[in-house]
């Protein structure tokens, strides 16, 4: 029976994270990712990339960036990340 | 009718009586398998020999008078992000092509004490990051995408490859491929299900549920697979339930009491046309149905989208780190561009997404409870099932939208605050594909959710036909 693994193809090239329409880049933005800084942020993650692949991930970070924008425009106020650690033993 | 054809409620209640067998059951589903597949390819693997093997067994226990319930003898398609013991686990990925675990993820091992007979494991979208399965089609029309990333589990079930698929849902990958493919699809409350053994694809998002062809048969999945794990970290010790019993209490009841929260803004921004009249439409048979309709204002909707992208891939680059340093060149491209993407997330950026979180948790709580809400009514998808080749559509607010990208829009909210979502079929749009509407409760109210879905679903002459191809 059937035992095709993916390979890229038309099909395969979209993420199921969508922003919603409203998440656009505000007016005069910054620019937070071009291709000096993503390089460096590279190097300090131990990733190493080929040249190629870095100009394919430039484009993928810089579709963060309306995400980005609009989380650091929010005041958080003293609100505390959603996250659980429970410190009872097993 | 065929033995695939039937629900679990029907095929178990002729289990029980003796007048269907375990091993006619699971043949005839494999004979659908091999039917279907080479339309479809929702399988990673069948495991056919072993589905035999423990559908004998099956039949011999419930002869000696060892019938276990209402799951017994039933198939179930395992979507392969989820470990089975001795048997691969791949991901729908190159990377875990030869993977093989020695122990079965709880809800596995939870549905094959209850009985069920595993036929094959189900394809996902590549490490489920994505919302097309691009390795399966659609049962409804081959030439368009199941949806994502249960893929495999929503065209099995839709198609009677299966009786239950299980998925995962991080970003509407359950509801998504359920709505896209015809089925129900349940995302349970967010620490109500145990993921250990589930490749994880991010910890504060992740959930784990049901695909199903009738409401009542998801009820009977959660009956067995809900409850308190200590090795999940998210999971909740709670007073377990019965969600068939609940059913069965308000059988006969209409929707009287309960109120259908019907969003202004957000759900019904840039959606088809026939989607919005389907749902709408629905919504009008609840209101029929007793359920007071009130208006909600979805708040802070700008900002729950951006949360969840954020979360995600940071938490997505975090589990790949080493296997993307060791074998980066063996996953697809978007897939690997999209986890690469998490690595250079700032961690402040990462942190101030989970307190965004928390700030529209609280804001829509708010709306609910002020509203009075039980449910939130909206459309699961904004389109039916896009073809295979995906494509744009610009809307009329001008948005031009990427088709793989638009059918996940609605469904981060759920995620982000960790409610119930039921998705169930409302109808076909003029191509012949099923819309879906999504029923978003209160947390840890999937009976509610599940008693509107099947107040709906009741209201329909037939369930929808398992498919012809």
């Amino acid at each position: 029976m059937s035992q095709l693994l993916p390979t890229d193809g038309p099909a395969a090239a979209e993420i199921d994270l969508p922003l919603s329409p409203e998440v656009t880049e505000p007016p005069g933005a910054p620019q937070l990712y071009d291709a000096g800084t993503l390089a460096a942020l590279l190097r300090v993650a131990d990733l190493t990339l080929t040249d190629e692949w870095q100009q394919k991930l430039l484009a993928t970070v810089n579709d963060l960036e309306p995400a980005l924008h609009r989380l650091r425009a929010l005041d958080l106020g003293e609100t505390p990340p959603a996250t659980a650690f429970d410190a009872r033993w097993f | 009718m065929d033995a695939y054809a039937l629900s679990i409620t029907q095929a178990s209640e002729l289990i029980a009586a003796g007048e269907l067998s375990p091993v006619e059951l699971t043949e005839s589903v494999l004979a659908r398998i091999e039917y279907a597949e080479p339309h479809l390819n929702a399988f990673v693997e069948v495991t056919a020999d072993l589905a035999m093997i423990a559908a004998k067994a099956a039949e011999v226990e419930i002869a000696e008078g060892g019938y276990r319930g209402p799951l017994h003898g039933i198939p179930l398609g395992v979507k392969d992000l989820y470990e089975t013991a001795g048997i691969r686990t791949t991901s729908s990925s190159k990377v875990r092509a030869d993977y093989v675990p020695d122990t079965d993820s709880t809800v596995v091992q939870k549905l094959l004490g209850a009985g069920m007979i595993m036929v094959g494991k189900t394809h996902t979208h590549e490490f489920a990051l994505g919302g097309v399965t691009p390795t399966t089609r659609n049962p409804w029309h081959t030439g368009h995408i199941p949806g994502g990333s249960s893929g495999g589990s929503g065209a099995a079930v839709a198609s009677g490859e299966c009786m239950v698929g299980l998925g995962s849902d991080t970003g509407g990958s359950i509801r998504m491929p359920a709505a896209l493919c015809g089925t129900v699809g349940l995302k349970p409350t967010y620490g109500l299900v145990s993921r250990r053994g589930v490749a994880s694809l991010s910890w504060s998002l992740d959930h784990v549920g049901p695909l199903t062809r009738t409401v009542r048969d998801t009820a009977l999945v959660m009956d067995a697979i809900a409850g308190y794990e200590r090795s999940d970290p998210a999971s909740l010790d709670l007073v377990p339930q019965s969600y068939t019993a609940d059913l069965d209490h308000h059988a006969g009841d209409d929707l009287t009491g309960l109120t259908v929260g019907v969003p202004s803004n957000f759900f019904f921004d840039d959606v088809d046309e026939e989607v919005d009249a389907a749902v709408r439409a629905a919504i009008g048979q609840l209101e029929f149905l007793g359920a007071r309709v009130v208006e909600v204002t979805i708040p802070m909707a700008q900002y729950i989208s951006a949360a969840a992208q954020l979360i995600v891939r940071a938490e997505a680059a975090a589990y790949h780190r080493r296997m993307m340093r060791a074998s980066g060149d063996l996953y697809t491209e978007q897939v690997r561009r999209g986890i690469l993407a998490g690595e250079v997330v700032l961690a402040t950026d990462y942190i101030d997404a989970l307190r965004m979180r928390t700030l529209v948790q609280r804001e829509w709580s708010a709306m609910v409870i002020g509203a009075g809400v039980d449910v939130i009514a909206a459309p699961t998808c904004p389109i039916p099932a896009p073809p295979a080749d995906l494509g744009t559509r610009t809307w009329a607010s001008g948005l031009v939208e990427d088709l793989g990208r638009a059918v996940g829009r609605y469904s981060a909210p759920a995620n982000i605050m960790g409610l119930p979502g039921l998705s169930v079929p409302v109808g076909l749009s003029s191509g012949g594909l099923p819309i879906g509407m999504q029923l978003m409760g209160r947390p840890f109210e999937e009976s509610t959710v599940l008693r509107v879905g099947q107040a709906y679903e009741q209201t329909k002459a037939t369930a929808l036909p398992v498919l012809a191809l």
